[in-house]
């Protein structure tokens, strides 16, 4: 009976030393707490406050007047959702059981694409869906056309080499990613490795690494490495538009540097930011941009999107033909001649 | 220069914690009779192998990702062996560890949020504990000495975004306190439970308390903004920098621990433990710290070769 009661003795004591080392649970509901944690890991981290001219401090005042205690989780979810608005930015995000707040960048402009029409005009009988990604031939063999619809479908490198080889006798390929919204930027260097022949920097990255709203790494170079296997080398055209996000747009910052790749459509929709990812004390979790994506000269531009080097619109009065692949091709065929 | 001065402290004060307990005692003798005891001191008296498992509920914070409080159930497996000289005790072992754990997160008014993590420990660890012939008293036995622990921690939590990996190493240099109780059963006993009584046999048994107390804590923690870019542009192709791009090694905050143990030895040399095991720590990092508190039930065997 003796060893047990030390037994417990000292399972008390310890659990007792641990909540008097520790600093206090601050697991909260209360509206204040969970809006000065958010605006403060913002504020300590992220990444472009200055570029955007954003006053975050004026934000605050501004936000915080709008809390009173008591105030239900679905008003205070609107007041940080508002808030997070102010920066602009597709990678910041609230996300909570009952909604999940989402800037929608491509909702600021026009359309630029519309899957039925490549479905019902371009692609025809000899589509192949091959891993993620649908191919055909275009104008009669001479141009291979490659739809990537999300960054988030992995493929193997052997699938890739059978496309590549499917389309290697080709005048030039076409590399559909409008409304593209971003995903694993593991894959921008597993498909731009098909399309350089040496080792090339193509942008440059730097994260915040202080409390100041300037304060940066030092550049990070994003480096291309030839594939070992199969690559192409004639023509490339890369197809964006404001849908083409976050790992679509650091792609296209990616081809920048590279003189076979050409950008048709319309700017990218951004977010040339790493998101982080976070949790408030009421359990509800958010995320935000904690870096840069520079061109090979320290242009900052991604974040607000990429433009491309032909400008083409899609004309939504003709359902029939897409604007956009058709000035690809003509590019594609205009090189050749 | 920093860095190789900061490297020898290390070091020597490993040396130190680790090694004094043996190589001071000759100091203690005149020089005649110096070798003499070495060599018995020396001498392996026994070498004992351990397998250990254990049950446990853990308790831990990472404030570079969230302020909340995850708690869950842990599972500990260890190995290791021990040696026993005339006056010193060497220990090393080796002890893997698996915990899956909820965010404590406050009820909602709405639809409570939920996160978990889960996640998976290495521990390497080396123990010197030293017996003088003054800290053995009538049924008590003291020994003092140092504990050098290597942990690494690895997480994942699928509602963190591209924070959701995360890794924590920790190298702690411990001063250790042994008391340990002689409790053995010298003569047959019974226990009458009205329905049956046990008879009990005359058994060697000892009841153990020990604490260490880390004198030199050095963490290795993510740096300002947790993740990189160059974690995720997949161009780092080294796994190991990839992993811990930009993590900034410190030396402060501290940990903790305690066993209270109960061991019984059975005939020809074998041996078996319950222990409770208690452990904390506070890895502070440069940015923001990391804190864990661990309870643990641990069930051990030992295997005596001599």
């Amino acid at each position: 009976m003796r060893k047990l009661l030390i037994i417990l003795i000292v399972a008390i004591v310890s659990q007792s030393c641990e909540k008097i080392l520790f600093e206090p649970d601050l697991a909260s509901t209360n509206p204040y707490d969970n809006f000065d944690y958010l605006w403060d890991e913002a504020d300590r981290k992220y990444s472009y406050f200055e570029l955007k001219n954003i006053d975050w401090n004026e934000i605050k005042t501004t936000y915080r007047a709008k809390l009173f205690p008591g105030m239900s989780e679905d008003s205070l979810f609107n007041v940080l959702k508002a808030m997070l608005f102010e920066l602009r930015d597709d990678h910041t995000n609230l996300i909570s059981p009952f909604n999940i707040a989402i800037y929608y960048v491509e909702l600021q402009s026009p359309p630029n694409f519309f899957a039925r029409t490549i479905q019902d005009y371009y692609l025809k009988e000899n589509v192949y869906y091959t891993g993620a990604f649908t191919h055909a031939f275009l104008a009669n063999n001479r141009v291979g056309y490659i739809r990537y619809s999300s960054f988030m479908d992995s493929f193997s490198d052997e699938q890739l080499d059978f496309i590549l080889n499917r389309y290697k006798d080709t005048d030039g390929l076409i590399l559909d990613m409008r409304m593209n919204g971003g995903g694993s930027l593991f894959i921008v260097p597993q498909i731009l490795g098909r399309f350089v022949e040496t080792n090339t920097t193509v942008c440059y990255f730097i994260t915040r690494n202080g409390r100041n709203h300037n304060d940066f790494s030092d550049r990070e170079s994003f480096v291309i490495t030839p594939h070992d296997g199969i690559r192409y080398k004639k023509p490339v055209m890369v197809l964006i538009d404001r849908g083409s996000y976050s790992a679509t747009t650091h792609f296209a910052l990616a081809t920048k540097a590279l003189s076979n790749i050409v950008l048709v459509g319309d700017t990218t929709g951004g977010g040339g930011g790493l998101p982080n990812g976070g949790q408030l004390p009421n359990g509800w979790t958010y995320r935000f941009s904690i870096g840069q994506a520079l061109d090979l000269e320290g242009n900052n531009y991604a974040e607000d999107g990429v433009p491309p080097d032909i400008v083409a619109q899609f004309d939504w009065s003709d359902l029939t033909k897409d604007e956009i692949i058709d000035r690809a091709i003509d590019e594609i065929l205009t090189v050749k001649k | 220069m920093l860095k190789t001065k900061f490297l020898k402290l290390i070091l020597i004060t490993s040396f130190i914690i680790t090694h004094s307990t043996i190589y001071s005692k000759p100091m203690f003798l005149s020089d005649n009779v110096e070798s003499d005891s070495t060599v018995k001191q020396f001498q392996i008296l026994s070498k004992t192998y351990n397998s250990s498992s254990g049950l446990g509920y853990l308790n831990f914070r990472d404030f570079a990702t969230s302020p909340l409080f995850y708690r869950g159930a842990m599972f500990n497996f260890s190995g290791g062996q021990t040696f026993v000289f005339s006056k010193i005790e060497l220990d090393y072992k080796l002890g893997f560890n698996i915990y899956g754990a909820d965010a404590k997160i406050p009820k909602s008014s709405l639809i409570n949020p939920n996160a978990f993590s889960m996640g998976m420990g290495l521990d390497v660890e080396f123990s010197t504990l030293y017996q003088h012939s003054k800290l053995i008293f009538n049924k008590h036995r003291v020994q003092i000495g140092g504990v050098g622990v290597f942990t690494s921690n690895f997480r994942y939590n699928p509602f963190l975004g591209n924070n959701g990996l995360a890794a924590d190493n920790l190298i702690n240099l411990m001063v250790s306190g042994r008391v340990v109780r002689d409790i053995s059963r010298t003569a047959d006993k019974t226990i009458n439970l009205y329905l049956f009584k046990i008879n009990l046999k005359p058994m060697k048994r000892d009841l153990i308390f020990q604490a260490d107390v880390g004198v030199l804590n050095i963490n290795h923690r993510p740096g300002y903004a947790y993740s990189y870019e160059a974690e995720v542009i997949g161009t780092e192709t080294d796994p190991v920098k990839w992993f811990f791009n930009d993590y900034k090694w410190s030396v402060n905050g501290w940990r903790l621990r305690t066993h209270l143990i109960y061991k019984t030895y059975n005939k020809k040399g074998r041996a078996q433990s319950i222990a409770y095991v208690w452990e904390a720590f506070n890895a502070k990092g440069k940015i923001e710290p990391f804190q864990m508190a661990t309870h643990s039930i641990r069930f051990t065997r030992y295997l005596d070769l001599n």
